[in-house]
């Protein structure tokens, strides 16, 4: 396994964007453009395949651009973290392509954004410097921008607007920290930087301390926990569906991923304290606001914002086996949350309501889908052998003896309510005799594929975390966790129950009228700004004591 | 001296995004905290030279490796300068307006 | 006020000269201060010039958009070739494969082609995000 195969990695999306461009170009062959893009984006199993062998035993590939070295070169580095990211990229991007191709109305120009964005995320995980980080960012923040916008409609343009303020005034903190490493330190690879950071890490001096907070706003922004997250329920609400999908799944996940690798390798663990508490109360109050949601994709969107928080929840626990925890959820959210997005597209685009009070059931109408929306569904509230059980076991398993879990335990009978809210759209009803428009072929494929890596995901749960703990930390010993015992089976139980009272709690006519009123509070773009500024200071501070 | 200036042209820009009302002027803000960053490596990499990193020249260069890299910054800049006044003139064929207040009521209002 | 016919005579003789300082921005550019994407810009705001002061029409008629969009795609195409060639003749990717000099063309000859084709995709594509928005459609 050479290591020449690596920059293919991001060569071929970009391929795949170029072959989209003369699509949208050369207008007659706009369709044939669309299936060669998704079709040459195989190309990244390709390269991700070989390279498992050597990857898993432990070994980093470097590559050089142009054979230039450090400290003025590019350098991609394809190492555990980075070959997980790569894979959850091309599987979720994939998936989406293909069903966007089976939908028929998303032209070249759309792919090409597509293509741009999966090289950009690539870029992300891949490089081994700050400052092509900074860059690979912009490029997936000016597809998303775009991709979100892209239908045209009023409320698609404004939340595509609002996001783009919020995250650009995060990315201008994020080059500003870039700046003060620069400034004290000289060098800008991640490696160099570690290394003169030491052992005491970035809490030493006042300028590294506040170049690291300016680093985690900057990259907070887009993985959307408190306070940080106002953009994210309208930006993921008024998307076309595959972007939703997409972004809900893979782009904010990147995203994180980035800002664990900087906190562990600059030594942020001082911060740890206080990201437990902002992920426990992201992961509460984004599922409170859930239950009070009506429309189906914003309801969705909130539930999006709260995983995020357990994740980071169980990131900043601290735990031996909080690494694994946190990258298995992740890895299964964007796995059920991609399939749950295109499903309730699937929905809003057959019913043409988005109030889930207002859309007639859909289930006797589309089985299929139907069922693999309650495989995601299900996979939300981490029934058992569905993958979220398996992320949810390591997660209490990482937060067992932490003050902020009685939170997430909250969450999770709260999520197990909201999502009984939104089933009723694939409940079955009466067959319509107006369903005449059936998703298509492609588009069903997407969704099954889907649903079937989330049951295996589930059902190996266990082999996976321990393929996991291989790429990420191979040189702590890990014991497979017995994901299926009865007694840890039986913990599922209470939170079913309790998830159930909680729904028909919130179904009262009081409690629906109390969430209408707390539905229409959306904070505006000041306010949204106010509160980045305040979460920035709060971080600042937060070294300090 | 010049860092309190570069500072200040930085928190104007922050401000104008967080203060004004029309959605130009906080693209137009966006713009100035780009460039007030970017004057900040370009200003660090300057210090304590006396010519442009040229090769040849024998005298104390300016470090290049900042401006290398703020090149690709400016180009992001202008990217996201770019998208965002597409944005606009889309929102404004829209709405009619460009005060960002009506435009928030009126957008989430369509979808209620 | 009328308008008066200053502004178009001056674009008039001056965009070509803006053209001709784009095309040294982007030759020179692994020489002398200048580069792809500077050299780029520059020719893009001499079509601006154009359009602005003589109407889009008027300067679509010397650039359409289908060939400023064509340039685009196929200079981007360009650009991953001019990298793969790198990458395969062992440089690395975007590195330089020409060894030694040929004839007179220096060792540097990547960086020039890299900036040519740079040069030519940003003067499109900025001149067309100006087109579009100025087109008003």
């Amino acid at each position: 396994m050479s290591e020449g195969l690596v920059p293919w990695l991001i060569i071929v999306p970009l391929i795949c964007g170029g072959a989209a461009q003369c699509g949208k170009v050369w207008k007659r062959f706009d369709r044939h453009a669309c299936v060669l893009s998704t079709a040459l984006l195989t190309g990244i199993a390709a390269v991700l395949l070989p390279a498992r062998a050597a990857i898993f035993s432990g070994a980093v590939l470097r590559y050089h651009l142009g054979s230039w070295t450090e400290p003025v070169g590019i350098t991609l580095i394809l190492d555990g973290a980075a070959w997980v990211s790569a894979a959850l990229i091309f599987i979720i991007t994939f998936l989406v392509a293909v069903f966007a191709l089976g939908e028929r109305r998303y032209g070249a120009a759309f792919f090409f954004f597509l293509m741009i964005m999966t090289a950009g995320m690539m870029g992300v995980s891949l490089t081994g410097d700050l400052f092509t980080m900074f860059v690979c960012f912009e490029i997936v923040a000016i597809a998303a921008y775009a991709l979100i916008a892209f239908d045209g409609t009023a409320a698609g343009l404004a939340a595509s607007f609002k996001y783009l303020i919020l995250s650009s005034v995060g990315i201008f903190f994020f080059l500003f920290g870039i700046f003060l490493l620069y400034r004290d330190i000289g060098s800008l690879s991640i490696a160099a930087v570690s290394a003169a950071l030491g052992s005491p890490g970035a809490a030493a001096v006042p300028s590294t301390h506040l170049a690291l907070v300016s680093l985690c706003a900057g990259i907070g922004v887009r993985t959307a926990f408190i306070p940080f997250h106002t953009w994210l329920p309208e930006a993921h609400a008024y998307a076309p569906h595959p972007v939703s999908a997409l972004l809900s799944g893979v782009v904010i996940k990147i995203s994180l991923f980035a800002m664990l690798r900087l906190l562990l390798q600059f030594g942020g663990q001082y911060l740890f304290g206080l990201l437990l508490w902002i992920g426990a109360l992201t992961a509460l109050s984004a599922v409170i606001s859930a239950l009070a949601q009506s429309d189906a994709k914003r309801l969705l969107a909130f539930s999006s914002i709260s995983q995020m928080g357990y994740i980071l929840a169980a990131f900043a626990a601290g735990e031996s086996v909080s690494l694994v925890a946190a990258f298995s959820h992740a890895i299964n959210h964007a796995l059920f949350k991609s399939l749950l997005f295109l499903t309730v597209g699937i929905a809003v685009q057959a019913t043409g309501e988005r109030n889930l009070y207002r859309m007639r059931p859909l289930g006797r109408d589309y089985p299929i889908i139907s069922a693999a929306f309650f495989i995601g569904a299900l996979s939300i509230c981490g029934m058992p052998p569905l993958n979220g059980y398996a992320s949810k076991a390591l997660i209490g398993t990482a937060m067992k003896g932490s003050p902020a879990y009685p939170l997430l335990w909250i969450t999770s009978f709260a999520t197990v309510a909201s999502f009984i809210k939104l089933s009723r759209i694939y409940l079955p009803g009466a067959i319509s005799a107006r369903a005449r428009t059936k998703p298509g072929v492609l588009t069903t494929v997407s969704v099954i594929a889907l649903s079937a890596l989330c049951l295996c995901a589930g059902i190996f749960g266990g082999p996976i975390a321990g393929m996991l703990q291989r790429l990420l930390q191979p040189a702590v010993p890990f014991a497979v966790p017995a994901l299926f015992r009865v007694s840890a089976l039986l913990m599922f139980t209470p939170i079913a129950v309790l998830g159930t009272a909680g729904y028909f709690l919130i179904a009262t006519p009081a409690a629906r009228s109390l969430a209408a009123r707390y539905e229409s509070f959306m904070p505006n773009v000041r306010t949204v700004l106010v509160l980045f500024f305040a979460g920035l200071a709060c971080f600042v501070a937060a070294g300090r004591w | 001296m010049a860092w309190y200036l570069i500072g200040a042209l930085f928190l104007t820009g922050l401000w104008g995004v967080a203060a004004k009302h029309n959605i130009v002027k906080k693209a137009m803000a966006l713009s100035i905290a780009n460039n007030a960053l970017i004057l900040f490596f370009i200003y660090n990499g300057s210090r304590g030279a006396q010519t442009a990193p040229i090769e040849g020249s024998a005298k104390v260069m300016a470090d290049p490796l900042p401006q290398a890299l703020m090149l690709t910054a400016i180009v992001v800049g202008i990217c996201i300068l770019a998208l965002a006044l597409a944005l606009i003139y889309r929102l404004y064929l829209r709405f009619g307006t460009l005060d960002i207040r009506t435009i928030e009521r009126k957008a989430w209002k369509t979808h209620e | 006020m009328k308008k008066t016919s200053i502004l178009d005579l001056v674009s008039r003789k001056l965009a070509p000269f803006m053209f001709l300082f784009g095309f040294y921005l982007f030759a020179y550019g692994h020489l002398s201060p200048g580069g792809g994407f500077q050299g780029g810009v520059v020719i893009a705001s001499g079509i601006i010039l154009l359009s602005v002061s003589r109407g889009v029409t008027t300067a679509e008629r010397l650039f359409p958009v289908s060939v400023l969009m064509a340039v685009e795609a196929v200079c981007f195409l360009l650009l991953i070739a001019l990298g793969v060639t790198g990458s395969m003749t062992g440089a690395g990717f975007f590195g330089n494969p020409v060894r030694e000099k040929i004839i007179a063309v220096p060792h540097v000859s990547m960086v020039l082609f890299l900036n040519v084709v740079i040069g030519l995709k940003v003067g499109a594509g900025v001149s067309l995000i100006c087109m579009r928005l100025l087109r008003e459609e």
